[in-house]
Formats: C-alpha cells, structure tokens, sequence
C-alpha cells in the first residue's frame, strides 16, 4: 500500500535555483526507506518539503491519497509526518522532558501528552535517565535518540530522519539503526537519508538514489547496494572517503 | 553617605521594578529577534495613563496594573500583526525592526507631547511619601509595593514560561525557532504572544513607573537606554539575565547615586554597557553569536 | 569570494556628460553669495541652503557608517556638539575663528570616533545602536554638568565681525565645501575597497568575516570617517548661532533626522543623503515655517519613519531604481 507519493515537485531556496526539479517518487507503507545520492541531490530538500518546512514551488504531495503540500508544518505534523532534521534540532537549554512534553505540543490534553511520554520511554528505556538533563549537556547519540522519542511523541505514521548517524561513532550509529529498526516493528514508515550508504542500505527495505534534483533509480535495497550505477555516481561525482562509502 | 545595607535594599528594590520593566524588551528579541526601541515609549504612555486614572477615577496606580495589562496586551497584538509580520522574511530583519520601533517611539513621544505637554508629572497615592522603617533601615512604602507587585508578576510570567504548553513554546522557540516548527509550534502565533507580553509588561510597569519616578514624554529615551544596557550585561535574549543585570546595575546607581548624587546615577547604566562591550559582549548569560 | 563579485558586479562605473551639469550646479552655487553682495535680500536663501549642505554633509557622513555598513547610530548629534564645543571653546577662551578650527575639530570628532568605535563594534548587530543611544544620553548628562563649557545654561560665542549683510556668506562657503568634501568622500568609499567590504558587511557579515574582511576595522574607520563631518558642521553652525548649549545640539531627535533623511533619499547610495537632505530642509521651510512648530512634528518624523520601512525600504534612489526609472543624474552608484 503507498502512503507518500511525491509528485514532479519542484523546489529551491529563495531566489535561488531549482534543488529538486520535477521529482516524483512513492513511498509504501511500513517499510523503511532509504535516500543517498551524492550532496546537494535535494536529499534534505525533500524532506523538508515534505514536512512543510519548505513550499514547494510546483508539484504536490500526498499522503494516503490526500494533498498535504501547501500545509503549514503543524498541520503536517497532525497529519502523523514527523522529521528530525539533521542537526537534531533539540531545545538545549531544556531539560529531556521538557523536549519529549515539546514534542507532544499539537496534542492540547495535557494527560494525554503525559500518557503518551511514558508510552515512548518504555520504548525507548535509555532515555529515562537523562529526563532530567539539559538536552545541550547530552551527547550526540544520546541527543539522537531523544530526537527519535521526541518525534514518537506525536504517533507517528510516517517519521523522516535526516542523517541520524551524522558525527556519531560507529558503536553508536549501530544503536540508533537498531533505534530505527524498533519504528519499523510499531508499523511507522521510515524514511531515512543517509551519507553512510553502505549502512543505510543494510537496514532499509527499499533504496532510492537521488542526483541532480531528480530520482535516479530506486529499487530493493540489496540491489541497489549491488547496482554498479551508484558506484559509478559516488567516484564520478565526488571522492568520498573510504570510511564513509565501507561506512 | 547611606550605610552599605542600606544601600543594598533600596538597591534590591529598585532591581526588582528595573527586572519587570525590561523584561519584555528580552522577551521580544529573545523570541523573534525585535529590538524594540519603543518599548519604554509605551511605559512612559502607561505612566501617563495610569495618572490620569488616579486624577480623573481615583483608580490607585497598583490597581490600574490590572487595567494596563491586558489593554497593552491587545495594543501589543494589533500592533505586531499590523507592523512586524509584514516585515517578516525581510533580509535584516533586526535592523528594520529597530528603525520601525524607533519611527514608533518618535511618534509615542509627540502624540504624548501634544496630550500631555512635556511638564514632569508624578502620581501621588496616599502612599507615595511614606517611608518604612526597620530599627535602622527604611524602605519607601511605594517603592516596596511596586517591588512586590513586580515581583508577582515576574513570578507569574516565570511560572507560564516554565509549567505551561505556550510557555513553552515560547522558551522553545526562543532556543531554536526551527526545532519549534518542526514540533508543530504556530511561530507567528507564538510571536504575536510573546510581543503582546512584552507590550503588557511595558503598560503594567508603566502604572509602577507614575508614582515611583517623574516622567515627562521624552523621557523614554533615558529609560530606554537604561533598560537596554541592563539587557545587554545580561545577555541579550536571556530573561534570567535580564534579572540579574536589572539587579546589579540597580545597586549600582544607587550606590553612585549616594556617593555622587542623583544626577550621576544614569551614567552608572551607560558606564556599564561600554564596559560589558569592552569585556564581554555577549553579556553575562548570552551567548557567543549576538 | 563570490559575495564580493557579486556586489563588484552590479557595480557600474559612469561617469560623462551628467558630471558636466553636477560641475555646473557646483559653480552656479559657489557664485550665488556675488547676488548678496550686489543686493542686499538674498540672506534667507543663503541661509536655507545653507542648512541643507549642513544636512548633506552629516547625511552623506552618517551614510558611510549607517548606510554602507547598515550599522544605524544615533550617536552623531555627539559629534556634531564635540565639534560645537571644541571650536566654541577655542574662540572664547583663546580668541582662534572657528573656520579654522572646524578642521581640527573634525579631526577630534574623527579620533573621538575612532575610539568609541572600537568598544562599541566589536559586536554584531543591534548593541552598536544601544550603544550610540548610550553615548548620547551620557554626553548630555556631561556637558549639563561641566561648568567650564558653561553647563546647562550654555555657552555664549562672540559674534562673527562682519557686517550684516555679509553675515552668512563664510558660513555659506564653509558648509558648501564642506558638503561638496562629504559627497566626494562617500563616492569615494562607495567605489573603493573599503565600500566594497562595507557593503558585503552589511549583507551578511558572517559571510564577511569568512572571506577574510577585517570586519571590525572596517566598521571602526567607516564609523570615525563619517564623524568629521559632524564635528566640521557642528562648529561651523556653533559659531553661527553664537550660542551653544547642550540641548540644542544633544538630541534624539537630531540623531532621527540623518536617520529619516537617509532612509527617505536611499540608504547606502551616494545620491540619498543629498536628496533626502533637500527634502528634509525643503519640507521644513515650506511647511513647518507656515503651520509652526508643534509637538507632533516629531510624531510626523516617526510616522514616515515607520512607513518607508514598511514600503519604500530603499528609499527614493532604490524605489527608482528598481523601477529602472532612477535618472543617470542621479545615479552616482
């Protein structure tokens, strides 16, 4: 069954040019997904379009069927779609809590977001114990996986992660693709853009590659890993260093 | 020459009515990066209303902070959506902010001027000439009752901005504007809030402001530069700095006050400001990047 | 280094046949005092214009900071008294003619500027203008308790030794050239290395900073340059009132009118300040000297204020000029 579906949308920053120039791409319910490609393919553009953070400036996105681009961001986010963004985009002079009760804010019953936080530190228990440390204090996986809770908060059908492994050590990258791992058991559609493809794609169901703004190919993960074409993509376009394409 | 104690209360006491009165200007550009240069425009206007209760419906400038209040809320609400959100999306957005608020301290000041003429005015309740005495110490009745309600209501805003949902949203949005978006937060809405309070809390420090120091409308400008330089020293966007510099600097010129005389005291704030500009910019609380 | 490029390239060089009728304004205006000389009735004309070079020479002035830079300071009526002062001072106590003084007291306005400069830019954004409100404010609180410059009553200067009817003309020579070095300065800068870095200061000054502007300094001498002008205006017109006080000179509202009249001819272009001033003294005479002064005059400031932010935000040289209707005489860009 499709969830998402991307539709020849087109989009860019400002005054400046198309990132994202006529794209379209589905996305099927409770899988997880995956987006590399080599850096500015609109990877994090899409997602953010996707979230409403960024207007699209043709094309449209549905959900289910239904239109959502052109939806505020909170709107977006009632909808069940939910983005941690890159920098993990946490609030750090608050406490844990106050970031998870922050990301139950569309939800107006206060005891349904009190509900709800307990029913996301049971699945996440790690995050129990810093409840009541300042979100800056923490450390970079510790922030990832508060960011991953925070955005569990709202029941989401469909939750986007930007880069999760971005500046983490390996140990700890395999902790949050574990993390990501237990969304897909709670029936959530992921949808992931990763640096680290090899890693990427080893978690993922599905690979899509994105270049120039536009999708390239997509297919199961396995054969995209194995498609001498995203070879060809990484060493023709850009060097990337041994570490991050063994990852 | 007053004993040093004695200096420290009255001290303490003025910081506590300074910490209100600039509170809001640390919440509007905590929130949305405003530097609003008309906020002590709209105390003085506040002042003047708060007398003019007292003269005209014997209304007690205390009880007039419940009027103030919610009236430069709504004021603050309409303004925000009238003059900043067309600006939003602006590139340098602070500084057209600032040149906006200035253009509206200007006109505050003549509409004043026109109403009110520029002579110096002071509410004066029954309790304006009283002193307090504690065995060696004493503390104007006034001045103690416009501490304590500054107090309450710095408490009051300290307790939403902590225990509530928009209260939160506000600090949220005030640590990182596009995190709040991203847990759905409204930030225009937040704003429109965040500038209504800053508004209210220049109108409610207003009715403190009538019976505590004589105003005449160009005032505001000595109170503006007053206000910003205790927001400066504590960091700019950082509400318990803002409390702390209010503190400080408050002790301060009462201090220079004594030693100097009263006509010295305002310099005590802009001595400072160019001091924390000479040794850390960013203020005590702020951070690096302002 | 492409924020640079980009600014250099939208950066054209002309310069031909309009220069001839800016050289021939320039003349017309260097001999209208003969008319004064050859009959008399001519004074008030002297005097309006007069005030208006006054107002180009601190309008251009304050645009090198204010404008280029985008750094707005309210501080400049400080300069402007520090010029009054220190001239006025010099005639009463020392009997020195502050035309030749105004120089010398540009110069100290300059390295008064200077100094002040480098506390209060040495951060980003809004404290600078915190700062200059400050710095006001504080001078005021100075000059009305310094006795010796004869504090809040002020200071009395001896009048000039001319005849009437000649009164006006060295102020007149003094404001224009002064006016005349203003504009040649600022289109100096707007076309050198220092503009340059100004302008990508005032466009995003991280960006700046990363491609190796000393940011600081630049701001710093921006700032001290657009000082003299003050200070030479200040006393000139010091001498010229023959009164000096502080709350003539030490008002916000003196600080509004280089704002005002930058941001209505255009802020940061050369051609701005010098329209906006013409406005600005224009407007005065014609409307203000017939109704009268009134409190709301500074209430009609702040509301064209608040409107060209709102609508006009480049002024009438960027209005033009996004409309492609800005005329080659007056784009000096």
């Amino acid at each position: 069954m499709l969830i998402l579906e991307i539709e020849e949308v087109s989009a860019g920053y400002g005054m400046g040019p198309d990132i994202l120039s006529r794209v379209s791409v589905r996305f099927e319910a409770g899988l997880i997904h995956c987006l590399i490609g080599p850096n500015g393919a609109g990877k994090s553009t899409l997602l953010r379009v996707i979230a409403g953070l960024l207007r699209p400036r043709s094309g449209r996105v549905l959900l289910e069927g239904k239109v959502i681009s052109g939806l505020r961001p909170d709107q977006i986010l009632a909808h069940g779609i939910c983005l941690v963004p890159q920098d993990r985009s946490l609030f750090p002079d608050m406490t844990v809590r106050e970031n998870l009760l922050m990301g139950g804010y569309i939800e107006r019953d206060q005891r349904q977001v009190s509900r709800r936080m307990e029913e996301v530190l049971e699945i996440f228990p790690e995050v129990r114990r810093h409840l009541n440390h300042r979100a800056g204090t923490l450390s970079g996986g510790e922030q990832q996986m508060v960011a991953i809770a925070r955005g569990l908060m709202v029941h989401p059908r469909v939750m986007m992660l930007d880069e999760p492994s971005l500046g983490l050590a390996p140990l700890v990258v395999d902790r949050i693709f574990e993390a990501i791992s237990r969304l897909k058991t709670m029936g959530i559609t992921v949808l992931i853009v990763e640096q680290n493809v090899r890693k990427g794609l080893a978690y993922a169901d599905r690979g899509y590659v994105l270049d120039m703004g536009r999708l390239s190919f997509e297919g199961p993960a396995r054969e995209v890993m194995e498609d001498p074409r995203l070879q060809e993509l990484y060493l023709g376009r850009m060097v990337l260093s041994n570490r991050e394409v063994q990852g | 020459m007053t004993s040093g104690l004695q200096i420290l209360i009255l001290g303490l006491a003025l910081g506590g009515v300074y910490a209100l009165m600039a509170i809001g200007l640390s919440l509007t550009y905590g929130v949305m990066r405003i530097l609003n240069l008309a906020h002590a425009a709209f105390m003085v206007l506040g002042a003047y209303l708060a007398y003019w209760a007292l003269q005209i419906l014997h209304i007690d400038p205390l009880v007039s902070i419940l009027i103030n209040g919610p009236l430069f809320f709504i004021l603050g609400i309409v303004l925000y959506r009238i003059l900043f959100v067309p600006l939003a999306g602006r590139s340098r957005y602070t500084e057209a902010t600032l040149l906006l608020s200035f253009g509206l301290a200007l006109g505050i000041e003549g509409i004043m001027g026109a109403m009110w003429t520029g002579i110096y005015r002071l509410a004066n309740p029954s309790y304006a000439t009283r002193s307090l005495v504690f065995g060696s110490f004493y503390i104007p009745e006034g001045q103690m009752y416009a501490t304590a309600a500054s107090l309450g209501i710095l408490i009051a805003l300290w307790g939403f901005l902590q225990k509530t949902r928009l209260g939160r949203a506000i600090r949220a949005t005030m640590q990182n504007r596009t995190a709040a978006q991203i847990v759905g937060v409204h930030v225009e809405r937040i704003s429109a809030l965040a500038f209504g309070l800053g508004m209210a809390s220049a109108g409610v420090s207003g009715s403190l402001l009538s019976f505590l120091f004589p105003f005449f409308p160009g005032k505001h400008w000595q109170w503006i530069s007053i206000l910003l330089s205790l927001v400066v020293l504590g960091g700019m966007g950082s509400l318990i700095g803002t409390v702390v510099g209010a503190l400080m600097l408050a002790v301060a010129s009462v201090y220079v006050s004594s030693a100097l005389g009263p006509t010295w005291s305002p310099a005590t704030f802009y001595a400072a400001l160019f001091l924390v500009l000479m040794i850390r910019p960013q203020g005590l609380f702020g951070k690096r990047e302002v | 280094m492409t924020l640079l490029d980009q600014i250099r390239i939208a950066t054209p060089h002309r310069l031909e046949t309009r220069s001839l009728i800016l050289l021939s304004l320039a003349l017309v205006l260097f001999l209208l005092p003969l008319l004064q000389v050859v009959s008399d009735g001519y004074n008030y004309v002297l005097h309006v214009l007069m005030v208006i070079f006054m107002y180009i020479a601190m309008a251009s002035g304050w645009n090198i900071i204010g404008g280029y830079a985008g750094y707005t300071s309210l501080g400049h009526p400080v300069f402007f008294a520090l010029g009054a002062y220190f001239s006025g001072v010099l005639l009463v106590y020392r009997g020195w003619s502050p035309f030749w003084t105004a120089p010398i007291a540009g110069l100290v306005a300059t390295l008064f500027g200077f100094a002040f400069g480098l506390v209060a830019l040495r951060t980003r954004g809004p404290a600078f203008v915190i700062s200059t409100i400050a710095l006001l404010l504080l001078a005021q609180l100075i000059l009305d308790n310094w006795e010796w410059v004869g504090g809040s009553n002020g200071l009395s200067l001896p009048m000039i030794g001319w005849p009437y009817r000649f009164y006006k003309i060295p102020f007149y020579y003094g404001m224009l050239l002064t006016a005349l070095l203003a504009i040649w300065v600022s289109y100096r800068i707007r076309h050198s290395k220092l503009g340059l870095f100004l302008r990508a200061i005032a466009m995003d000054e991280t960006k700046a900073e990363v491609a190796g502007i000393d940011t600081r300094m630049c701001k710093v001498i921006a700032f001290a340059i657009s000082a003299f002008f003050a200070g030479v205006c200040g006393a000139l017109w010091g001498y010229q009132q023959t009164y000096l006080r502080p709350t003539i000179f030490l008002t916000i509202g003196a600080a509004a009118d280089l704002v005002l009249i930058n941001l209505v001819g255009g802020r940061g272009t050369v051609a701005g300040p010098v329209l906006g001033a013409a406005l600005r003294v224009g407007l005065d005479e014609l409307v203000v000297n017939q109704v009268g002064s009134t409190e709301l005059n500074i209430t009609v400031t702040g509301l064209l204020m608040v409107l060209i932010v709102l609508f006009f935000p480049g002024g009438i040289v960027g209005a033009l000029r996004e409309r492609r209707h800005l005329p080659r005489l007056l784009d000096w860009d």
